[in-house]
């Protein structure tokens, strides 16, 4: 047989820093996961989700607005309509905050509920394996022995987590509200919308770190994806299950469950409670039914529970984590 | 490059009251070092202490002049390792695998996937690169073990068992390999083996491991020097001849169940077999000097260590 060190070559090219191989481990890790046709099943979802702002946003902006394509239409339907319109456009130079603000909000709000369903789905189906599998097969052996730390290892499994919730959650959030802005006629709707837009993406940070630290102290536990996957989902019925009877439960219990916690969360980051409240006292042209409904809604929304909240989805991500750190050693 | 590639400073390991290694001071020039020892005798924790994988109990140790705890990562920066478990990041083909781990060990992504190719063609793989991992048989993955572990250009290159699992042609192979890093790219090896022949073969440094002490550290040389010189014979014709010659001389001769002769000698060669042959006009013979060494010395280490002896 031929001798075969002929070919071997010396390199003494510039190596790269820690960031890039933590970076290397995320996108191989995001490579991977594209290879899976439930991942892709799971990415069409949600960017019909950003459709869905888009065009929610647009229909939006188009009836608010003077000059709006919509608006435009409702004024040939004749002087009664034509008022309605004018009414509105007047609501939305005097009320900007409260009209832009507070439709996005909600529609931020009903698209959080399916990127929340979407995240939870890929982590249940997807993430277990990422460490779970590394440990099965002694990978953590071949990623350790390079330069790189146990943290350096669990960052670039981070970064793939982190990236799933960007492509399922936050791409399709700017996504859709970049072009509902771009088809908007008129800019207060940029400048009115940025508020919301900062609380949907306050909302999405705190689900990420919550649901990242939580997928990867779940890889953590079992010694193959199969079983991983199991205890996720079992975790996941679990916990929505406790979340659904949340008004019957006491609140400690209530509170064990993320899924209930991470709503209520987003019920207090989203104040809408505030919103309908400010809506129901200074929107003139409201019958005073109407008003009470939305006082009505608004009590529902509202919640007094954030500190247990918070208190508990920190000891949750503080154990994960933990549990993570001492199982991230080669066997 | 520092002048010893590995220093250590009563190196030790505990899992609980157990040691796996227990305070070894060692400094190991550049060259191709062979780790032996018997099972459970601490050579994998040794070189897992040196690669960080496992974090010494007491001691310092310096990889290519780095210490290993207080420049964690650069220690590493220069060394590749294929560990003796089945290891291999799942899920990916085979030279994804290698580029892959080019990357975690710094090259950029393009350079890495140059490599990758270059160094699974060195090993020996052909298409069967473009397969998943997890398909392949113990041999490929020894290949792609060696693969990654080269990805980087190290300068040095720890092996633990890389002949396990291999067949005939491809451990010949994979050997020669080994062999010539250190001859022709100036790339030190430590081979982690039981398998002395192969040790004896592309080393020209031992390291022999027991109870979790180093109880002998030298070149084969040094080593065989030290050692009762044996010369064993084969001849083709004239055999009782060559004996009554031989025990004339004054030398007692052994016949050894496969026909060979074999006879203790105070000189480190066997010219003087030679001379003497030529002298009685005898027929040619082959002959090999002291070709179980590396074995006896090994045997003999562990009996020296059993009694309680050892370097560190």
């Amino acid at each position: 047989m031929k001798p075969p060190a002929l070919d071997y070559e010396r390199w003494d090219g510039r190596r790269l820093g820690v960031v890039a191989r933590i970076w290397a481990i995320s996108s191989a890790g995001l490579r991977q996961l594209w290879g899976y046709r439930f991942f892709k099943v799971l990415l069409f979802l949600a960017w019909v989700g950003g459709v869905f702002i888009a065009t929610t946003g647009f229909l939006i902006s188009q009836t608010l607005a003077e000059g709006g394509w919509l608006a435009e239409l409702a004024i040939k339907g004749g002087p009664r309509a034509e008022a309605v319109v004018r009414a509105i456009s007047a609501l939305l130079l005097v009320y900007p905050d409260l009209l832009v603000t507070g439709f996005f909000k909600a529609i931020f709000w009903a698209h959080s509920e399916l990127a929340l369903l979407l995240n939870l789905a890929a982590m249940a189906l997807l993430v277990p394996q990422l460490i779970t599998r590394d440990r099965a097969s002694h990978a953590l052996t071949i990623y350790l022995s390079r330069p790189l730390t146990a943290r350096d290892y669990l960052l670039g499994k981070l970064g793939v987590i982190i990236g799933v919730i960007m492509l399922l959650w936050t791409g399709p959030l700017l996504g859709g509200w970049l072009l509902a802005m771009v088809l908007s006629p008129d800019g207060v709707f940029f400048s009115y919308s940025l508020a919301a837009l900062g609380v949907a993406l306050a909302f999405n940070a705190v689900s990420l770190v919550v649901v990242s630290a939580l997928a990867l102290g779940v890889s953590a536990i079992a010694r193959t994806a199969a079983k991983a996957r199991l205890a996720w989902i079992g975790l996941w019925i679990v916990m929505s299950g406790i979340a659904a009877h949340g008004t019957v439960l006491p609140s400690w219990l209530r509170h064990l469950s993320f899924v209930s916690d991470l709503h209520l969360l987003r019920d207090e980051i989203f104040a809408m409670q505030t919103t309908l409240l400010d809506a129901a006292a200074v929107v003139p042209l409201l019958n005073p039914r109407f008003a009470d409904d939305l006082l009505e809604a608004a009590n529902q929304v509202g919640t007094d529970e954030l500190g247990g909240v918070i208190t508990m989805l920190v000891i949750m991500i503080g154990g994960a984590l933990a549990l993570v750190w001492g199982r991230i050693k080669p066997e | 490059m520092a002048d010893a590639i590995i220093e250590t400073e009563g190196l030790g390991k505990s899992y609980g009251s157990a040691w796996a290694l227990r305070d070894v001071s060692v400094s190991i020039p550049p060259g191709t070092i062979g780790l032996l020892g018997p099972n459970g005798a601490g050579k994998s924790t040794f070189l897992k202490c040196l690669l960080n994988l496992e974090t010494p109990t007491t001691g310092t140790a310096r990889v290519l002049g780095r210490n290993i705890r207080s420049s964690h990562r650069e220690s590493r920066e220069r060394v590749g390792y294929g560990p003796e478990l089945d290891a291999h990041i799942p899920g990916m083909m085979g030279c994804e695998y290698v580029a892959l781990c080019g990357q975690l060990s710094g090259l950029p992504f393009r350079r890495a996937r140059q490599r990758a190719h270059e160094m699974l063609d060195l090993v020996g793989m052909g298409q069967e690169r473009y397969r998943s991992i997890d398909t392949y048989s113990t041999g490929m993955k020894q290949r792609a073990k060696l693969a990654q572990a080269l990805v980087h250009d190290p300068e040095l290159l720890i092996l633990d068992e890389p002949t396990n699992g291999l067949d005939a042609s491809g451990r010949e192979y994979i050997l020669r390999l080994i062999g010539s890093l250190r001859r022709d790219f100036g790339i030190s090896v430590i081979i982690s083996s039981h398998l002395l022949q192969d040790v004896e073969r592309i080393c020209d440094r031992v390291m022999i491991v027991a109870n979790g002490r180093v109880i002998e550290h030298d070149t084969i040389a040094n080593l065989k020097a030290r050692r009762e010189h044996v010369i064993e014979i084969t001849p083709l014709s004239g055999r009782d001849r060559l004996v009554q010659v031989l025990e004339e001389a004054g030398h007692a001769v052994e016949t050894l169940a496969n026909g060979r002769l074999r006879i203790a000698s105070d000189a480190a060669s066997s010219n003087w077999v030679l001379e003497l042959m030529q002298q009685h006009g005898l027929p040619p013979a082959h002959l090999s000097a002291s070709p179980d060494a590396l074995q006896g010395l090994f045997l003999q280490a562990l009996a020296t260590a059993n009694q309680g002896g050892g370097l560190a």
